[in-house]
């Protein structure tokens, strides 16, 4: 009995062994999966939400892709990134593609993030300042002095379009995007080429009350951040653009879905994002994408128009680009919400 | 034969064979434990080459390598397999039961690390294998299969949370889960068949347990499910049809309270001077800026009198036909451009509109927001009235819960799912709570009506009715939790399962007692039957049933009380014949002694029935000169009547004379069934009668008859012993005979010598002649003697007369 307890002992151990010695044996794996660069139009937040979701989830590796995310930030144009190839896909703003495609540059929009334009000037609530008007005589933030930047472009056609004489309020560039933190500080009344659902949001968790002014309740409408690629990767690869465009969108509606989840993917990508910080940007998020009256990720046609007119009437293009050469809606439509 | 019809029994007996010759201590529980694993080995090697064709086929369509792995996984088993069965066919069986359960658990303990969803098919058909194996190829030694199943479990729970390698989803595959299911499904087959294998092999008492037991639960817990099933599909039909009707009532709610949003707003429009004050506004070269300011006050004063009246706006505004916010309850919404906004366009267009609940940025709110156009005289739109709706007021509508129980509720969800009126769960604000539901899904994607159950929002189980409202492009939805609408149901389930769980611990007790008052008393016939085997007759069991169980209680007892008579009786007719010789050697030994006829024959008769115990014995002797039957001897009073009446028979006549005509013994049980038979009045208790010849080889010397006075009182046996008697008797007679003519002879030669002498005595012829005839005369008794002389030449001699 004791040589047989010793033998069933022997085996347990050889079980154990050749269990541990199998799973060192990984074999061939799958199909390569694709390369995908992706070039992000800012730094790390919850905005690109939907990317990390679609990473992190699996989403990619289901259609075969490994996504890399490239952050961006004041000095990058992702534009130029993608057509140099360093990147297939990009986000960027809307009027960035129309000049894009103004240039002669085949790059198309695919999906847009946002739906609204998360565009706004912020400024403190006792500074009594709640419609444009109001800016008139007061020290504002400009992202570029130069007001070239799609955030001062819009601004300024926002001024336009009420008669606002840009000259009688004095233009300073923003320097700290934490927040109301320009505003506490009294360097300005108030700041510019905001986006709603970053330093309002932001303001709000620091305590500060602050009030908002929409561009696009002006009648400046754009879309901050449409997803592009060139037309060459459309035209040689669709499957391709619609396995990324389907697995990002996917990410996005997870992420509309459960907030609390998706912020634990946000927060893989930047240490010094915080939870708090993130579903609240998260949140403030979920109406600009899904409106419930269009599809995730679809686009318009009029917001294209708003944008070339502004584009023109500003003359940064100097001659009207066929809305319909700058966006497609193929692959939203080529996809199941 | 039966080898030639199965080679896998031909190949079992070599192994057997081969067994044997390796181990010189084979016994015949070895031999079923060999069978065990060589069916093991070969059902183990199928499936694993099955298996193994199965992942080939999957590997080459997904080119996963966890199913390259998985191959030679199970190669590795397989070949285990196969060096367990070199070592069972060298005898050493328990080394191969370990082998076999090693190779179970190193194919079932590698599926969870590289399949997901597979983990209760491999944790449950991995265990079962595993005690199956066990139970088979090491019987009794469950301390090892529970060891094996032990380690197995750890190796599984080890695999459930740690993730050492990726692994392949089988649902990506259709067939996968189809395949893990069946493969588990043919091992629970086989353990069920193990199972149905121990019911029929089982004791009585198992059985009829089982089967009471089953037959029992089984109708009720069939009719209990079936009852449940069917109340609770009315109980649901029921409360849907409720909550049905209450989206009908809320859905009309909905509409006249949208009705009602566009009446207020016309009646604002209508009202005195109102016209007046918006043509001012709208139609800025009419009139002087005085007036604008003074129209705007008057307006806005109305706006804030017709939100305050009616409740039913948070602010009312107006929009010029280039879509500009002129005027509005709320100040900070003036001068902002809603050319964009659908509202505006469609009132454009000239028509009274209620754009469906809208997230608008610039509010941060999800809003209804009524429109009507202002026409100018010439009929062309100069403006548009808008009120944004108060959103409390379909809140109120929806969160009416009358007949909605304690879980009911109704809500509205917009056209991206969010909640646009309150919630009765806590933590799910409106305009922050999405709501994506199966209801809320098919009723948003879909626009359809419809009903189901399904998990809402805030996770319990409901049954819900969801409608399309198109006048408002959003989702109603009527909820109530299925906890509590099929809480009556509940109940009544629950009542069933208490009747069936006492209806099972009846039926255990009713079919123990049952059982035990069927087994019991067959345990005793058994013991009973085994201890009369052993020979032990003088048991009788004790019947205490009146039914069948009694009955073959009583029969037992017959049967053994039978056997035990038969025995008995067995040892009487021993005894009795053992006492017949005795008697008849005792008779032929008395016989012998006996030289006087008269006296043989009187005390044969006496022997004969005194020792048997006969009614009556009598013998005839045959005289051989009349040839009639002359009865010389009987016992009793008849026979001394019978002696005195010189009774006497002829040859042939009755069954004495019969008897000694044809030398044969004849035997009549019954002499009233004997046609012929001629009764004594001297015997009348006569009831029957042997007859046996006295016989000397063929001769017949006379007939030994007794009776009986009891029918069948004399049978083939006492024919057979009053036989040997006779035999004995005749040879009795025949010396008594012999020494008759012995003494007679003897007694004549005295006669003769003494003549002689008395003759010799005489001194003259004369006198020796007259003494010779006196003496002669004497001894002959004759009348009268003469001598006769006669001359010498003539050769004289004497004659008699």
């Amino acid at each position: 009995m004791v040589n047989q307890r010793y033998h069933f002992a022997i085996f347990l151990i050889i079980v154990s062994i050749i269990i541990v010695a199998s799973g060192c044996n990984t074999a061939a794996d799958n199909k390569p999966l694709d390369q995908i660069t992706v070039q992000l139009s800012w730094f790390h937040t919850a905005e690109f939400a939907g990317f990390y979701v679609a990473a992190q989830q699996g989403f990619y590796a289901a259609e075969n892709l490994d996504v890399t995310l490239v952050t961006g930030g004041p000095e990058v144009n992702p534009v130029a990134e993608v057509l140099a190839g360093n990147a297939q896909f990009g986000v960027t703003a809307g009027d960035n593609i129309i000049r894009a495609r103004a240039n002669g540059d085949e790059v198309t929009a695919v999906a847009s993030i946002y739906q609204h334009s998360p565009l706004i000037v912020m400024a403190l609530a006792d500074s009594g300042i709640t419609r444009p008007q109001d800016l008139v005589g007061k020290t504002v933030g400009v992202i570029s002095p130069n007001l070239d930047t799609t955030w001062d472009i819009q601004f300024v056609a926002m001024l336009n379009h009420l008669g606002i004489d840009i000259a009688d309020m004095t233009l300073i560039p923003i320097e700290n995007y934490h927040g109301a933190a320009e505003l506490v500080s009294g360097r300005m009344d108030a700041a510019s080429g905001f986006f709603s659902i970053n330093e309002p949001v932001q303001a709000r968790l620091d305590g500060d009350e602050i009030t908002t002014i929409f561009y696009s309740d002006y009648g400046i409408l754009l879309y901050a951040n449409p997803i592009f690629t060139t037309n060459d990767l459309i035209n040689t690869q669709p499957d391709l653009v619609q396995r990324f465009v389907r697995a990002t969108i996917r990410g996005y509606l997870l992420a509309i879905e459960q907030p609390e989840q998706t912020v634990t993917d946000v927060l893989q990508y930047d240490a010094n994002l915080t939870q708090e910080g993130e579903l609240a940007t998260l949140l403030a998020q979920i109406p600009l994408i899904n409106t419930g009256y269009t599809r995730v990720g679809q686009m318009e046609a009029n917001v294209w128009q708003t944008t070339v007119d502004i584009l023109l009437e500003q003359n940064v293009i100097t001659a009207p680009v066929n809305i319909n050469t700058v966006y497609t809606n193929t692959f939203i439509d080529g996809m199941q919400q | 034969m039966a080898d030639r019809a199965n080679p896998l029994q031909a190949a079992y007996q070599s192994v057997v064979k081969t067994a044997a010759k390796a181990n010189p201590d084979f016994t015949t529980t070895d031999q079923t434990q060999l069978l065990h694993i060589f069916y093991t080995v070969v059902i183990g090697v199928t499936a694993i080459i099955i298996s193994i064709g199965a992942y080939i086929s999957f590997y080459l369509q997904t080119n996963a390598w966890q199913f390259l792995a998985t191959i030679g996984v199970m190669s590795a088993a397989a070949l285990l397999i196969i060096v367990g069965f070199i070592l069972a066919t060298k005898g050493q069986l328990n080394r191969a039961a370990y082998i076999l359960l090693t190779a179970v658990i190193i194919i079932y303990g590698w599926f969870p690390f590289i399949w997901e969803n597979a983990h209760w098919y491999t944790g449950g058909g991995g265990l079962l294998l595993i005690l199956f194996v066990g139970n088979l190829t090491l019987p009794g030694r469950w301390f090892v299969w529970a060891a094996y199943a032990a380690f197995f479990s750890l190796i599984w729970t080890i695999a459930y949370f740690w993730h050492p390698f990726a692994r392949y989803d089988i649902n990506q595959l259709p067939l996968l889960p189809i395949f893990f299911a069946v493969v588990t499904g043919i091992v629970l087959l086989i353990l069920f068949w193990q199972g149905v294998r121990i019911l029929v092999s089982g004791t009585i008492r198992t059985r009829l347990l089982i089967s009471f037991v089953s037959i029992t639960l089984l109708p009720l817990a069939i009719i209990a499910i079936f009852t449940n099933i069917t109340s609770r599909e009315s109980s649901e039909t029921q409360v849907l049809a409720q909550l049905n009707s209450i989206a009908t009532l809320k859905e009309a709610e909905i509409d006249a309270w949208l009705e009602s949003l566009q009446n207020d707003i016309a009646i604002t429009i209508i009202g005195a001077n109102m016209t007046q004050s918006i043509t001012s506004l709208l139609t800025p070269e009419a009139s002087a800026t005085a007036n604008e300011i003074e129209a705007a006050t008057n307006l806005r004063t109305l706006f804030r009198e017709t939100i305050n009246k009616t409740q039913q706006f948070e602010e009312l505004f107006l929009i010029s036909k280039e879509g500009q916010i002129l005027l509005s309850t709320d100040p900070l919404q003036e001068g902002k451009i809603v050319t964009n906004e659908l509202y505006f366009q469609e009132a454009s267009s000239g028509i009274n509109y209620t754009q469906s609940p809208t997230f608008f940025p610039s509010t941060g709110r999800t809003t209804i927001v009524a429109v009507r156009p202002l026409f100018n005289t010439q009929g062309r739109v100069m403006g548009v009235v808008a009120g944004r709706a108060n959103m409390l007021r379909l809140n109120t509508i929806m969160f009416e819960r009358a007949g909605l129980g304690r879980t009911g509720e109704t809500y509205l969800i917009g056209r991206n799912h969010v909640l646009l009126t309150a919630s009765r769960f806590n933590g799910f604000p409106i305009g922050a709570s999405y709501i994506r539901t199966e209801a809320a899904n098919s009723v948003l994607d879909k626009q359809i009506n419809g009903r189901g159950i399904y998990d809402s929002y805030h996770g319990a189980r409901v049954l819900g009715v969801y409608r399309w409202i198109g006048s408002l492009n959003v989702g109603l939805i009527a909820e109530q939790t299925e906890l509590e609408a099929l809480s009556g149901n509940r109940a009544s389930a629950r009542l069933a399962l208490v009747a069936v769980i006492t209806a099972g611990i009846l039926a255990v007790v009713a079919s123990y007692l049952i059982t035990r008052s069927i087994a019991n008393p067959l345990g005793v016939l058994t013991n009973m039957a085994t201890e009369i085997a052993a020979g032990n007759l003088d048991l009788s069991v004790p019947v205490q049933q009146q039914d069948e169980i009694g009955a073959l209680g009583t029969a037992f007892n017959s049967m053994t009380a039978q056997i035990r008579e038969l025995v008995s009786t067995l040892e009487q007719r021993v005894f009795d014949r053992t006492q017949a010789l005795a008697t008849s050697t005792e008779v032929s030994r008395q016989l012998s002694t006996i030289l006087n006829q008269s006296e043989l024959v009187s005390e044969v008769v006496n022997q004969v029935q005194a020792a048997f115990n006969y009614y009556h014995a009598h013998i005839y002797l045959l005289d051989e000169k009349s040839q009639n039957l002359i009865m010389v001897a009987g016992t009793g009073e008849a026979g001394q009547q019978m002696l005195r009446n010189q009774h006497m028979i002829a040859t042939g006549k009755g069954l004495v004379g019969r008897a000694a005509a044809t030398n044969l013994p004849i035997l009549v049980p019954d002499v009233s069934q004997a046609a012929g038979w001629l009764p004594n009045p001297l015997l009348p208790e006569t009831k029957a009668e042997a007859a046996v010849p006295i016989a000397f080889g063929e001769e017949v010397l006379g007939v030994l008859d007794v009776q009986q006075n009891q029918v069948n009182g004399l049978q083939d046996t006492d024919v057979n012993l009053l036989q040997s008697i006779a035999n004995q008797v005749a040879v009795a007679l025949r010396n008594t005979r012999l020494y008759q003519e012995l003494e007679n002879q003897a007694r004549q030669a005295a006669l003769i010598n003494d003549i002689n002498q008395k003759i010799l005595s005489t001194t003259d012829m004369q006198t020796a002649m007259q003494v010779a005839i006196r003496e002669l005369g004497r001894v002959s008794q004759a009348e009268k003697v003469q001598i006769s002389l006669i001359h010498e030449t003539t050769n004289g001699k004497s004659h008699t007369p």
